[in-house]
């Protein structure tokens, strides 16, 4: 009895009259979800225009690329199916850069897109940033 | 005629009260709003997990952001707990303190307004519309603030995910604002209708359960179950037509949300079929959509609820600005007892001339019938002499002082008024004739009991004075209950005291118990006995006759007895000398 009547006090000076026990716990949440969001790296990836074959993706008219992840991810309707393909070396020509895939991999031919992962990101950036970024 | 509450002006109305508790509708707001923006977020983090997970089979982001979106949910959870007990604190506070306005006006109101079916509708302001106050507040300015400002994320959201999906969602608002603007007068109209319907008949109910036995007594009973079933149909019928009003508004908002919804998603299948928009955008376009029609609808019935709350917030509104009790600042205070109404005029709304330059003086100690026909005046110049009303015209005096530039407690102190019906409040015998004196002692009360001649009454029940009386406890009959008031009178000591018809109800026998006692409580004050027994009348120095607003006769009662026509009339009396 003497347990419920102390707690039902403390109910009240904490919880109804004073809001401090609530403002604490809002913002060591929002400090929590800060923390946490900003610490998940999040990959950014870019979409170009390529021709797949034989081993190689081709992307033409680009000249630098600076690929932070091994992985590429090559489509043709991404809603239908996406490759993901590990890059073994990068070859830059004339307006053309050549991803040159590891062996044994299964490849599309013909005009495709790949993206790759080009920035990082964190996660409170793409949610609040990158919201327009549908592709 | 009072001003028409707007929205905007029944908020202004409410915010004094708000302040009052500034700091739990602050915390309460930010409680709302932050749950508001969290679920703007989670559908976002969503969207990203499946992408992720879907077309990168990222295993690691999707079990981090699923660890973030499990956070949110528990803290939203949690925060629920926090809302709600501000909520509970202020539903309680906020409105108890609205109540607590009204009522202490409904006490200083000028009598003028008052009526018993004002006191019916009394109940529904008191219990019913100070709730809606606070429903307004919650969820017609709180959650609708809310709802707008989470339809303006939704549609900017979608607007940059594709400018012809954000336009949909824009059309959709925009119509229902249209829909929401043309019926909202009709809406509010209605909503008057039904709350001045329920609140005749929460009157008339009032009236109907005080009279009960009256009823039963005249076997009204089949009249008045007629008269109920009427009332509810009328209610019923007010109520339905503005539920209906409401229900088609609804309707034409859901319908026009539902083409709206359907026009979205073959917009969005179509764009997720061109490749524009990846499963986990169309998941948050879907989500973003549902809960901006459930947001359209939402402010949308809120902005009806709102009609009909303002007309009860109308009410209140109403109510407060009735004028109070007129007083002066000046304190009364009575060593004679000589009262001077000096060319008294006074009417009512229904009867606008009711005294016509009435003078009349009664001295120091003197006993005074009033006496004439049901309707005549006599009581109202009795309550103006407590300052229930003024007069229009004229001035009372009591010892030379202005009654008009006295303060209506130190009036109250120096006047006492015994009427017909004894006022009997739940609590012990003492507890009721120490309203007549709080700081009376034992000794005292006793004297006063016994100068009432309800002592020996006392004296027989087990508890004594501390009995309980009144609808917990035993029941007076209505000689007792006389006594009671004299005892207040005698312990609360006025210098002047009114008898207003206060043995109109009791049998002979008691009356002249009653009168026996008046003796030894009227002595060496000064009287004032409104009756229509001619036995009252003869207990007194002087008896006035009241006709038409003015005093038509005046002098000792025997001699009225033998030479006015007027007075044998009055009291029926066909010899002279009875």
């Amino acid at each position: 009895m003497m347990n419920r009547k102390k707690i039902t006090a403390g109910y009240l000076k904490y919880v109804v009259k004073s809001p401090i026990v609530f403002y604490i716990y809002v913002i060591t949440f929002l400090l929590l979800f800060l923390l946490m969001t900003n610490a998940i790296s999040v990959d950014r990836r870019t979409s170009y225009s390529a021709i797949a074959d034989k081993g190689q993706v081709q992307i033409v008219n680009e000249t630098e690329l600076e690929l932070l992840d091994k992985r590429i991810y090559v489509y043709t309707e991404k809603n239908q199916e996406v490759l993901t393909l590990l890059v073994s070396s990068i070859e830059f020509g004339d307006g053309i850069i050549s991803f040159i895939l590891e062996q044994d991999q299964d490849i599309l031919s013909g005009i495709v897109t790949v993206e790759a992962v080009t920035e990082r990101s964190t996660l409170f950036h793409k949610i609040f940033s990158e919201v327009s970024r549908t592709r | 005629m009072n001003v028409r509450l707007t929205y905007f002006s029944a908020v202004r109305f409410l915010s004094r009260y708000i302040k009052k508790y500034k700091k739990h509708f602050i915390t309460f707001y930010i409680g709302w709003l932050i749950d508001s923006l969290l679920v703007v977020v989670m559908p976002v983090l969503l969207g990203i997990m499946i992408d992720e997970i879907v077309y990168y089979q990222n295993l690691e982001v999707f079990l981090k952001c699923a660890l973030v979106l499990f956070s949110c949910i528990v803290f939203s959870g949690i925060l629920y707990f926090f809302i709600y007990a501000q909520h509970g604190y202020l539903m309680n506070m906020f409105v108890f303190s609205i109540r607590k306005d009204v009522f202490i006006h409904y006490q200083k109101c000028d009598a003028r307004f008052l009526s018993s079916a004002m006191s019916g509708e009394m109940v529904s302001v008191l219990q019913s519309y100070c709730e809606e106050c606070m429903h307004f507040v919650i969820r017609n300015i709180i959650h609708f603030s809310n709802g707008i400002l989470l339809l303006c994320i939704y549609t900017i959201y979608l607007l940059l995910v594709d400018w012809r999906i954000g336009l949909i969602a824009l059309g959709a608002a925009i119509v229902s604002t249209i829909i929401n603007m043309r019926l909202e007068g009709k809406i509010r109209g209605l909503g008057t209708e039904e709350r001045e319907c329920y609140g005749e008949y929460i009157g008339w109910i009032y009236e109907i359960i005080t009279a009960l036995s009256n009823i039963r007594m005249l076997g009204a009973q089949k009249r008045v179950e007629e008269l109920f079933e009427k009332k509810q149909k009328a209610i019923f019928g007010a109520g339905r037509k503005s539920e209906f009003a409401k229900l088609k508004a609804e309707n034409a908002i859901a319908f026009v949300n539902l083409v709206v919804k359907l026009v979205m998603y073959v917009l969005a299948a179509w764009l997720a079929i061109k490749g524009n928009v990846t499963l986990g955008v169309l998941i948050v376009i879907f989500e973003f959509f549902d809960k901006l029609s459930y947001q359209i609808k939402g402010i949308s019935l809120r902005y009806f609820d709102a009609q009909t709350r303002i007309s009860y917030i109308q009410k209140i509104y109403d109510f407060l600005q009735l004028p109070v009790e007129q007083e002066g600042n000046g304190e009364l205070l009575i060593k004679r007892g000589e009262i001077q109404f000096d060319k008294i005029t006074m009417g009512y709304e229904e009867t606008p001339v009711l005294l016509k330059e009435l003078s009349l003086i009664i001295k120091s100690g003197e006993r005074v019938a009033l006496v004439g026909k049901s309707g005549c005046g006599k009581s109202t110049l009795a309550h103006m002499l407590i300052g229930f009303f003024r007069p229009q015209s004229g001035v009372i005096r009591i010892d030379g002082q202005n009654l008009s530039e006295c303060n209506l407690r130190s009036v109250r102190q120096e006047i006492g008024l015994v009427q017909q019906d004894v006022c009997v409040f739940d609590g012990t015998i003492r507890q009721n004739i120490l309203l007549g004196n709080k700081y009376a002692k034992e000794k005292e009360l006793i004297e006063a009991c016994k100068a009432a001649g309800l002592w020996e009454v006392i004296e027989a029940l087990p508890d004594g004075l501390d009995t309980m009386i009144g609808s917990q406890g035993q029941g007076l009959s209505g000689g007792q209950k006389q006594r009671l008031a004299i005892a207040r009178i005698y312990l609360n000591n006025p210098r002047i005291i009114i008898f207003d018809e206060a043995t109109s109800s009791l049998d002979m026998e008691t009356e002249q118990v009653i009168h026996r006692e008046l003796d030894k409580v009227l002595r060496n004050k000064t009287a004032i006995i409104i009756a229509h027994r001619q036995s009252s009348v003869m207990l007194c120095d002087r008896v006035v006759l009241l006709e038409d607003g003015k005093i038509v006769e005046s002098g000792k009662p025997y001699e009225m007895i033998r030479t006015s026509v007027r007075f044998q009339k009055l009291f029926a009396i066909e010899e002279a000398g009875i």
